[in-house]
């Protein structure tokens, strides 16, 4: 009696009218596509080949095909202790910005009202407050005439003024925390606020303290985004080379600033291009491993 | 420990934890307006002198005006390409959505450096000079996700309800969007843009592999942090940063539009 | 205002199906020029996906639709001489008042002074005069659905199409604009189709109501008809608050037909398709059913009146009506009665009677009890 006909072309009009407006819709996808296809996905794959060429330095290429790359920047010691403090560096970050933020998060999304949105407010304009400003900044905090120094001094608790707090790898953590701290708050705050206040107040209701509604219903439903923050923000500390090259002194190499040097430095492309996807692969491997977590808690 | 303890608590480490993020930079704030040429500790006194030098120094004037440029042609690209890219996503009905969403949102997972030197690699491939244009063109491909985000968070809430009742009432599809649609979303699309030039006028980490010789004003700071104490670096910092937040004031303004 | 278009409609088997499920089967439909006329039927029925491919909105998989028996069903929205009240409130934000009922008139390009006399008119006919600049915020919600009303009379369309307007809106707020948009359209003479699933909305503006059901009709007819005679058990227990008891057939009579109700027999009136020795429904509106208190003697029917011992279970006391609940031989009947003179009491009992002209019986056995309607609201 009533075929459904929307699969028979010609069949149904109205079918093929939204059929119609559906492709057309996706036209206006068009001009963005062709943006990223052109300017991120061709210089990717530029990029993933020039990994498996021969680079003889100074911006001279070889078209043959090689491992060496590849090989060369795994067999490395010294890479590989780089590495190792590069993601322990990153891991490190990521951590501090979820223990310091969390707290803060839940303070602001549970006991303020009228203030709280002020104080997201607040947040959004620290993250957008200048990323370089905010690393010179720590000059005038940690520096030998900085703010700490001097207050330890006026207080008399020390007479000369502590040198490595600046160009240390302190100053490089405190900095990294200090950028991605109010990405962290507000992905966690975001996610608290979409608990629903009932269920609290259900729990409560039932008779758990308030630690226990903390552990069992604020917790697991801000898990997602607590391991998306800590993704995000291992991912993006590992990539930065400015900040170890403006605070870290001289033995603050990280993984991005060789990549940095192979590249401007050194003119071997390919070597930097080898080792910069070794480093995708590990954000890849990170980032799958926070999607397995969402899917397991069933989100 | 009690309630209000508690509260009492969470409340002075929250304090805490915004001194931690803010005092920094109002330190380099203040110290734009010292008098001696320390630029740090001890404070002298009130003056304009790093100002007015900052603003006769060719070189800043320079790449003040480097960044502008950048900042906007990269916001009129953004909010175009973007647009239409939200507007594709949100009103196509498909499986293939999702797939077609994660494309646009790519780049912010990326680190500046990759997309960095990937850009490079292409541009010395193809001969191609290093210029302003080329840096524009790693600031598209970064703030995208961003603009792509307010954009279609905002016609996702958009009621299809209006745009049935504009067709109701007569309007063409291309009517609908232009009366109807657009004058409605406007508020998070300028909030979108405000959002992507803010971005772009920050940027350093792409920028650093991708322009020629000019300089942007981000990239001017770092060069001349790395090589000595100019103290004129907190004044140009500070105008750095205003230019940052009067885009941040300007964002919230649109953002009642937008409570996300 | 009121040169119109004539506004017939014409729905020639129409199906829908989404996702593999039909919405809407084999419909067939003829709504004549001027009619007030309502699809009245539970959420699922298929009644706004119907509304909505009158509307242009959806496209119908097989049938065609036909006004003034040109065929609209391939036309888009913004081309059909129709215009929709959609169920939430879809004013512009953007715009005022005037600019919202106006909206169609500039895309049609109508000329200043003309919109703004129409627009006025409008807004007059919805009891909305001097409202033009107001903004949209500020409005009521009988207020905003009164202007969408008048962005589309103002188009002067042949069909006006109403997908359930008034339901996000106050019970005393609903019954005003029930009564208004039954004037407006004595105003306008135009056609209306309406969709609801409070059938007491439907039975006071409509001509006709639909009785719709999983896609198809169940009765059509006016109200008085559904009302004082169902076609099925599913209209008997949807329209007005009703009685439906499972009951035995036992043998017909010139007409009528005894039925047995727990232990007692009954005579009633038979519809079609009732045989005797089978499974059958008792019908009985709530309104038709008399109490009076027991006093001992038990009182027998006859030809012309039913009666039953009974005991009250539940008394509602709503201001000028009363709703009592009594079982009666294992079955709970709703009784409606005027709240005048006394109340009977709960767990008192009660002679139940009604005149047998006003039961009916219907074929088949309801499989749950029928959902009753307390105050003639919906399910």
């Amino acid at each position: 009696m009533s075929a459904a006909a929307e699969t028979t072309a010609g069949a149904a009009p109205g079918v093929r009218a939204t059929k119609r407006r559906r492709r057309s819709v996706l036209l206006l996808a068009t001009p963005a596509l062709l943006v990223l296809g052109l300017a991120l996905l061709v210089p990717i794959l530029y990029l993933l080949y020039q990994s498996f060429i021969v680079g003889l330095g100074y911006g001279q290429l070889q078209n043959s095909f090689t491992l060496s790359n590849y090989t060369d920047a795994l067999k490395d010691p010294v890479n590989r202790s780089i590495a190792i403090r590069t993601f322990s560096l990153a891991a490190l970050t990521a951590t501090i910005c979820i223990l310091l933020g969390y707290p803060a998060s839940f303070f602001i999304t549970f006991r303020l009202r009228r203030a709280r949105n002020l104080a997201l407010f607040l947040v959004v304009v620290s993250l957008f407050t200048s990323y370089l400003v905010r690393l010179y900044a720590w000059y005038t905090v940690l520096g030998k005439d900085g703010l700490i120094n001097t207050a330890l001094k006026t207080l008399h608790l020390i007479d000369a003024p502590i040198g490595f707090l600046l160009f240390s790898k302190w100053a490089v953590l405190i900095a990294f925390v200090n950028v991605f701290l109010p990405f962290t708050i507000l992905i966690l705050a975001s996610a608290m606020q979409s608990i629903p206040s009932e269920l609290l107040e259900n729990s409560r209701d039932l008779g758990a303290s308030a630690f226990q509604s903390f552990t069992k219903v604020v917790l697991p439903l801000t898990t997602p985004g607590l391991v998306a923050a800590f993704a995000y923000t291992f991912v993006l500390t590992s990539g930065d080379y400015i900040t170890p090259a403006l605070l870290g002194g001289k033995q603050s190499q990280t993984l991005a600033s060789i990549v940095r040097d192979e590249f401007v430095t050194f003119g071997n492309q390919p070597a930097g291009a080898a080792l910069s996807f070794l480093m995708v692969l590990v954000f890849a491997v990170v980032y799958i491993a926070v999607s397995q977590t969402r899917r397991y808690k069933g989100l | 420990m009690s309630a209000r303890r508690q509260s009492w608590g969470l409340a002075f480490y929250t304090a805490f934890v915004f001194a931690f993020l803010f005092v920094p930079v109002l330190m380099v704030v203040l110290f734009s307006f010292n008098k001696t040429a320390s630029f740090t500790f001890p404070f002298h006194g009130w003056s304009f002198q790093w100002y007015r030098s900052v603003f006769s120094s060719p070189d800043y004037r320079g790449a003040i005006w480097a960044s502008l440029k950048v900042a906007l042609v990269t916001v009129l690209i953004v909010a175009s390409i973007g647009t239409l890219a939200a507007i594709a996503v949100t009103r196509y009905t498909s499986r293939g959505r999702e797939v077609l969403r994660s494309v646009f949102l790519v780049p912010a997972a990326l680190p500046g450096l990759f997309l960095g030197i990937a850009l490079l690699s292409l541009f010395i491939r193809t001969k191609t000079d290093l210029s302003l244009g080329t840096a524009t063109v790693g600031h598209v491909i970064y703030t995208l996700p961003y603009f792509f985000l307010v954009a279609s968070s905002r016609l996702l809430r958009f009621d299809p309800l209006l745009e049935e009742s504009a067709r109701d009432l007569g309007a063409s599809w291309w009517t609908t969007f232009r009366k109807v649609t657009l004058p409605i979303i406007a508020p998070a699309l300028i909030a979108g843009a405000l959002v992507v030039f803010s971005l772009s006028w920050d940027e350093v980490l792409i920028t650093f592999f991708t322009i020629g010789s000019q300089n942007t004003l981000p990239l001017l700071i770092y060069s001349k942090v790395k090589q000595a104490s100019d103290p004129s670096i907190n004044a140009i910092s500070t105008l750095l940063l205003t230019g940052s937040l009067v885009f941040i004031v300007g964002v919230r303004k649109f953002v009642v539009d937008i409570q996300s | 205002m009121n040169e119109r278009a004539p506004g017939s409609l014409r729905i020639e088997h129409v199906s829908k199906v989404f996702q593999g499920a039909p919405a809407v089967n084999d419909f067939d439909l003829e709504i004549g020029a001027g009619e007030f006329v309502s699809l009245l039927g539970p959420s699922g029925c298929g009644k706004t996906t119907l509304l909505r491919m009158i509307g242009g909105f959806e496209f119908p998989d097989q049938g065609r639709i036909l006004l003034d028996e040109q065929d609209i069903t391939e036309l888009v929205p913004n081309k059909r001489p129709v215009n929709m009240v959609f169920q939430r409130v879809t004013l512009f934000p953007h715009l005022n008042v005037a600019e919202n009922v106006g909206f169609g008139l500039r895309i049609a390009h109508v000329d200043k002074a003309e919109t703004q006399r129409r627009v006025t008119d409008a807004l007059e006919l919805v009891r909305l005069p001097g409202f033009e600049q107001r903004q949209v915020q500020t409005l009521s919600g009988g207020q905003a659905q009164r202007v969408a009303l008048a962005r589309a009379i103002v188009n002067r369309p042949r069909v006006l199409l109403f997908d359930e307007p008034l339901s996000a809106l106050d019970l005393q707020i609903r019954r005003e604009l029930q009564v208004e948009l039954k004037d407006i359209h004595r105003e306008l003479r135009g056609t209306f189709v309406y969709v609801t699933h409070d059938q007491e909305e439907a039975m006071s503006m409509s001509d006709r109501v639909v009785v719709m059901r999983l896609g198809e009709i169940e009765q059509v007819g006016s109200p008085v008809e559904l009302y004082r005679e169902p076609a099925s058990l599913f209209v008997a227990s949807f329209v007005g608050s009703s009685n439906v008891i499972p009951v035995k057939a036992m043998r017909m009579d010139d007409g009528a037909i005894a039925v047995e109700l727990g232990g007692t027999v009954v005579r009633a009136n038979a519809s079609e398709g009732v045989q005797p020795g089978s499974e059958a429904a008792l019908v009985l509106r709530a309104e038709s059913i008399s109490l009076e208190p027991a006093n001992g003697q038990f009182r027998t029917g006859g030809q012309e009146r039913a009666f039953l011992r009974g005991r009250v279970a539940d008394v509602r006391f709503v201001g000028a009506m009363v709703h009592y609940r009594i079982d009666v031989d294992g079955t709970r009947l709703h009784v409606i009665e005027s709240s005048e003179g006394s109340l009977l009491q709960e767990g008192s009992d009660v002679d139940v009677s009604w005149r047998t002209e006003e039961a009916l019986v219907l074929p088949g056995a309801p499989a749950v009890p029928a959902p009753s309607h307390d105050d003639g609201s919906d399910v």
